[in-house]
């Protein structure tokens, strides 16, 4: 049996991200929510699947140092402070950034491309995917940190489509 | 995060700070809770691992389900399944949080970057392994010809304030010896001050 790993969301996920938790709380990863008002989501969580291991933490720098996996599932928190905090307990750590509109290429404005930048040594992940889909395009500069989330997302039912690279990381 | 990493690095080897923020891009900063894992059975272990703070325990469940504790981790010390960390091999070990824990993970990966980018860290895990060696040799040599008190001497002095912070019957199980015979013989040895 594999020791369990943390998978932490931060934000409560909107439309997309949402139906990707409840898709998560299947697979064996134990789930560490961020967010100052996630009852009522968890209670949602735990109808759908009652022996869930959602956890919820108020301190982003905590939950993400704990993290295995950082998942940035209201990218509306994204900002410099939200970077700040993470920065340095994200090192080595993928990083998932949601785009909740079915493309075939990660967006040129912000996002993944600027989240790279700015988490320099971290694995930024990009996957897109829509409401009513389970099909998702990803794409990642890091192959192993792609092949994880790929089989994350396949463990939770999506179909997946490796889309161009992102620019290369610094994480060696 | 990594005072004492860099501490540890520096009582044995030179590094300069531009080697030593090399260094700290190459870790993978986890925080583990009292009771996870960092390591199962049959896992292939991912990490060699330097304790910042915590403790971490290693241990082998027998056919009888009785566990049987290898390795204690404290602050400072470094923890790992190096036959599956090098060999990729599922291992044999579990290994998990006695207290909430600060780590610092790397993988063989990174480790093989690290030590090409900063070749002073080569000296540094030559002499933590050999240090390694030295003491599961005198580990072994004290489980066939220690008395209880030579051993649990032993582990006093290389973990002073272990008693505190490790539930009895786990210092018993790593010992080697039953939790009887380690009463009696703390209880012996404290008569005698």
């Amino acid at each position: 049996m594999a020791a369990q790993e943390t998978i932490t969301m931060v934000g409560i996920p909107k439309d997309i991200s949402r139906i990707l938790v409840h898709s998560l709380v299947q697979t064996p990863y134990r789930l560490l929510l961020i967010a100052t008002d996630a009852d009522q989501f968890i209670q949602q969580l735990l109808l759908q699947v009652p022996q869930t291991a959602v956890e919820t933490i108020d301190c982003v720098r905590e939950g993400c140092w704990e993290a295995d996996i950082i998942i940035l599932a209201d990218t509306s928190l994204i900002d410099k402070a939200l970077i700040e905090k993470i920065k340095e307990v994200s090192i080595q750590k993928i990083v998932v950034y949601i785009s909740e509109h079915r493309v075939d290429r990660p967006p040129d404005f912000i996002e993944s491309k600027d989240l790279q930048i700015l988490l320099p040594y971290s694995k930024i992940v990009w996957v897109s995917t829509t409401q009513a889909s389970t099909e998702a395009a990803i794409a990642g500069a890091d192959q192993t940190a792609v092949d994880t989330i790929v089989n994350i997302l396949a463990q939770s039912g999506y179909q997946t489509t490796l889309v161009e690279q992102l620019p290369e990381n610094r994480s060696h | 995060m990594y005072e004492l990493l860099h501490k540890k690095i520096t009582e044995t080897t030179s590094l300069t700070e531009e080697e030593f923020e090399v260094c700290k891009t190459l870790f993978i900063p986890k925080k583990l809770r009292k009771r996870q894992y960092l390591l199962q059975e049959g896992d292939i272990c991912k990490y060699i691992t330097f304790v910042q703070k915590g403790v971490l325990r290693s241990y082998m469940v027998d056919d009888k389900g009785s566990e049987n504790i290898f390795q204690f981790a404290l602050e400072g010390w470094w923890i790992s399944d190096l036959y599956s960390f090098l060999t990729r091999q599922p291992s044999q070990f579990n290994i998990d949080a006695l207290e909430n824990c600060e780590l610092l993970l790397i993988t063989p990966s990174s480790w093989d970057i690290l030590l090409e980018k900063i070749p002073a860290l080569e000296r540094y895990f030559r002499i933590l392994i050999q240090n390694n060696l030295i003491v599961t040799q005198r580990r072994l040599m004290g489980a066939l010809y220690e008395t209880a008190e030579e051993k649990y001497s032993s582990l006093i002095e290389a973990f002073p304030d272990i008693v505190q912070r490790v539930p009895q019957h786990m210092i018993a199980s790593y010992l080697g010896i039953t939790r009887e015979t380690l009463s009696r013989t703390r209880r012996q040895m404290a008569n005698r001050k």
